[in-house]
């Protein structure tokens, strides 16, 4: 399955792929600071695994700044 | 007013006369003088906001000057507020500065932030971040919370009643966050403060004057060192 993933395209994501699955792939931790958005629509974090992914699908893996 | 002074700003049709003296019959609060607020401020009183309000008790640093773009280097030392007052009362006579050298807590945050038209809240960490969200609710008063980091930053507007809240992001809170991330988060790129900052401060402009389109319910996500530019819908 194709998925851009923070801008980066790639056809290598199996089908049948959740929000929690794509996490566990990269070794992300889910700091609560981490949202995501997939087509720019925040996913909630309770809902990681049981969001699938669909093909073409542009998720964005979004650190919330606090700095100033 | 000095109409030749507001003539390119008034010259738009949606602000016109009418508009630059709704803006200098405003009151703004500024909260934190860092990277974002010596930027927005620069803005905020060169435009003509009347009334601006800004609290902050820390001191110039040398480490600031890259980012924190109104100080010079012999400002070092000084209180932020102090300087700020100073520098920004000779930019526009039109824009009256008032300081507080006090950090905003639980314990003064309604006294402080009450009685303005909007906030921009340019703290550097999200514990006063979220006071700053639950007093500007209470109050029922419109605010702006922006953060950067590294190359990337975000704001949000809210609007109390009409809008998802700066907490809405959030579904365990980011507070007394562990110290070594807190070492990784040192590190920002200048301009991304700077680009930051001006959406922030537009937003608080036209919620002033009424016109354009807000951050509400949605934010605004920018990463300079990759370009990527992104308005996100907020969680329903």
């Amino acid at each position: 399955m194709k998925l851009t993933v923070d801008g980066v395209i790639s056809n290598e994501y199996p089908t049948s792929f959740t929000v929690g699955d794509l996490l566990r792939m990269k070794d992300i931790e889910a700091v609560p600071w981490l949202v995501i958005s997939i087509n720019n629509k925040f996913v909630k974090r309770e809902l990681f695994d049981k969001t699938y992914l669909n093909e073409d699908d542009q998720i964005e893996l979004i650190y919330i700044r606090g700095g100033g | 007013m000095n109409i030749d002074k507001y003539f390119h700003t008034t010259f738009l049709k949606e602000i016109g006369i009418e508009g630059q003296k709704k803006l200098l019959n405003s009151h703004v609060l500024v909260i934190g003088a860092g990277g974002l607020a010596a930027s927005s401020l620069l803005y905020l009183s060169s435009i003509g906001v009347g009334y601006i309000d800004i609290i902050d008790n820390d001191i110039i640093d040398i480490s600031n000057l890259p980012r924190q773009i109104i100080f010079d280097e012999e400002d070092v030392g000084k209180y932020k507020v102090d300087v700020l007052k100073e520098k920004l009362s000779k930019k526009n006579k039109d824009s009256h500065i008032n300081v507080y050298k006090e950090r905003l807590d639980i314990s003064n945050a309604s006294r402080l932030i009450k009685d303005h038209d909007i906030v921009l809240d340019f703290t550097d960490n999200f514990e006063t971040k979220f006071l700053v969200n639950d007093v500007c609710l209470s109050l029922n008063i419109p605010f702006v919370i922006s953060g950067v980091s590294d190359y990337q930053g975000q704001v949000i507007t809210v609007i109390p009643n009409k809008a998802k809240d700066f907490k809405s992001i959030f579904s365990t809170l980011p507070i007394n966050i562990d110290e070594k991330y807190k070492k990784e988060d040192q590190g920002v790129y200048p301009l991304s403060i700077g680009v930051i900052s001006d959406i922030a401060t537009s937003e608080a402009i036209k919620y002033l004057l009424n016109i354009g389109e807000l951050l509400v319910n949605k934010m605004v996500v920018i990463n300079l060192k990759d370009n990527r530019y992104q308005i996100i819908e907020l969680p329903d």
